[in-house]
């Protein structure tokens, strides 16, 4: 497939911040690991013996910033601190609520700006911070190769539904055990995790088993499984995203009704039916291969033009009606 | 806070194991069981608490209460991880020998943890943070003093 040359740049763009993302998961863990040495006696000496720690350790000398502002990015995507604001995953505080039954905590405002964010934009973490959606759309790739190399891959479609269900039964469960279940299964947490646990830590854990996992799934079973049917997160953030603004629409003069978008869409939706729903994460990659420009950005609310067809429009015309029967029923009383 | 408070608070997100300066603070493996698996723990006899109150500062939703450091009766009176208990058997003040390294390991010497004849410890339960010190000083092995988690006492 070949991508709309003026479109391409949302995917250069998206590709990108996929790949920031990556290198702040593995940035944030260096950089703390770094400032815990050098707090502490001899840390030095551990900083010189290490070629990572070391070029940390150059790259702040030379640049000469204060502590505040090179240890300002702290925490993972579970939870983040960034120069001390707290921001979180929507999904953790939902589960905390439930779990803890408080809802006058102050980490419940650390899910605000993602939760406006996914009011207006819909469900964009997915599209573009989620590392786990990264990965995921590259293993597809490689699913996609092979089964255009020849090799029989089973493709069980599982129900769409099943994420609903998951974060519901999760909730439940939190709130009536008090034990919190998405920490183990999250992928954006558990690539996190691993990723800091590796670096500041020095190991990895039952996430990456559970990763590896849900990639053979997803290459050898069921395609894009985890994003379409099972993530609790996105579910959560479908939900938040419903009544988004930034919808991706398809201009009926334009569509020729080929298939380029639908074999684009990462979720199996049907742009060229039209047919986006709520699922839709805004990646526009139904919009970059598209060959005849068929498909847009639009926003939700639009300021229409005034052709004398509104409701105030009809009440001024019928007014010296209203007014007639209103001296009418003056007189006759 | 009770455990259950603790675990129902615990999003298990390891800014205490992280910011622990100390690196007493460590993550459950999964082997400890579904429940409280990820959750952060401190085995004093790898790695003592100092009482820095920087996990309480990093926690972001208050599983790890808030303590203020520079206050010593502040922390007797809100960090409670546990009380140390002496085992006479093995301590050796207790059994013909003088030590009392634990006493002066602590940081409460003379009100948690104190000597009396011969150096033998005793440890008074009510003002014991849990913090282990003592635990990692104990030059017996295995440890003759060791903390007991106490039932609903989780910092």
């Amino acid at each position: 497939m070949k991508a709309h040359p003026r479109h391409r740049k949302i995917q250069w763009a998206r590709r990108s911040v996929q790949a920031a993302v990556v290198l702040l998961l593995l940035a944030i863990p260096l950089i703390s690991l770094y400032a815990s040495h050098l707090a502490k006696r001899g840390g030095l000496k551990v900083i010189e013996a290490s070629w990572a720690l070391s070029t940390v350790h150059a790259v702040v000398q030379a640049t000469g910033l204060p502590k505040s502002v090179w240890s300002a990015l702290q925490g993972s995507l579970w939870t983040m601190g960034i120069a001390g604001y707290r921001i979180s995953d929507p999904l953790a505080v939902v589960e905390f609520v439930a779990t803890s039954r408080q809802l006058t905590n102050s980490f419940l405002l650390s899910a605000l700006l993602p939760v406006v964010a996914t009011l207006l934009l819909g469900r964009v973490f997915c599209s573009w911070i989620c590392p786990m959606n990264f990965l995921l759309e590259m293993t597809d790739k490689l699913r996609r190769y092979l089964i255009r190399r020849g090799f029989a891959l089973y493709n069980i479609s599982f129900s769409r539904r099943d994420k609903y269900l998951l974060l519901g039964g999760g909730l439940v469960l939190a709130f009536f055990m008090r034990v919190q279940v998405f920490p183990w299964i999250y992928p954006p947490k558990l690539i996190s995790d691993e990723l800091f646990g590796l670096i500041f830590f020095g190991g990895l854990g039952l996430g990456t088993a559970l990763i590896l996992a849900i990639v053979i799934v997803e290459v050898l079973i069921s395609e894009r499984w985890w994003c379409r049917s099972i993530c609790p997160g996105g579910a959560l953030y479908i939900l938040i995203g419903a009544p988004r603004l930034l919808r991706l629409k398809r201009i009926e003069e334009n569509c020729k009704g080929c298939p380029f978008c639908d074999r684009a869409c990462g979720f199996g939706l049907g742009p060229s039916r039209g047919e986006m729903g709520i699922e839709c994460d805004n990646c526009a990659r139904c919009q970059t291969f598209c060959p005849h420009d068929a498909l847009t950005f639009r926003r939700l609310v639009e300021v229409a033009e005034d052709d004398g067809s509104g409701d105030l429009a009809r009440a001024a015309e019928s007014q010296p009606e209203v007014e007639a029967v209103a001296v009418e029923g003056e007189s006759s009383r | 806070m009770a455990e259950k408070e603790f675990l129902a608070r615990c999003i298990r997100c390891h800014k205490c194991g992280e910011v622990c300066p100390n690196s007493a603070v460590q993550h459950l493996p999964p082997t400890a069981g579904p429940a409280v698996y990820d959750t952060p723990y401190i085995n004093p006899r790898e790695q003592a608490c100092i009482l820095c109150m920087k996990c309480t500062q990093a926690c972001p939703t208050g599983a790890l209460k808030r303590v203020a450091s520079d206050d010593g009766e502040t922390i007797q009176r809100e960090v409670k991880m546990g009380a140390a208990r002496v085992d006479k058997n093995i301590c050796y003040s207790y059994n013909g020998f003088i030590c009392g390294v634990c006493v002066w390991a602590c940081p409460f010497q003379g009100q948690a943890l104190r000597a009396e004849v011969w150096e033998r410890p005793v440890v008074d339960e009510k003002r014991c943070v849990g913090c282990g010190l003592c635990v990692k000083a104990c030059i017996h092995y295995p440890a003759a003093i060791n903390v007991i988690p106490q039932r609903g006492a989780v910092a």
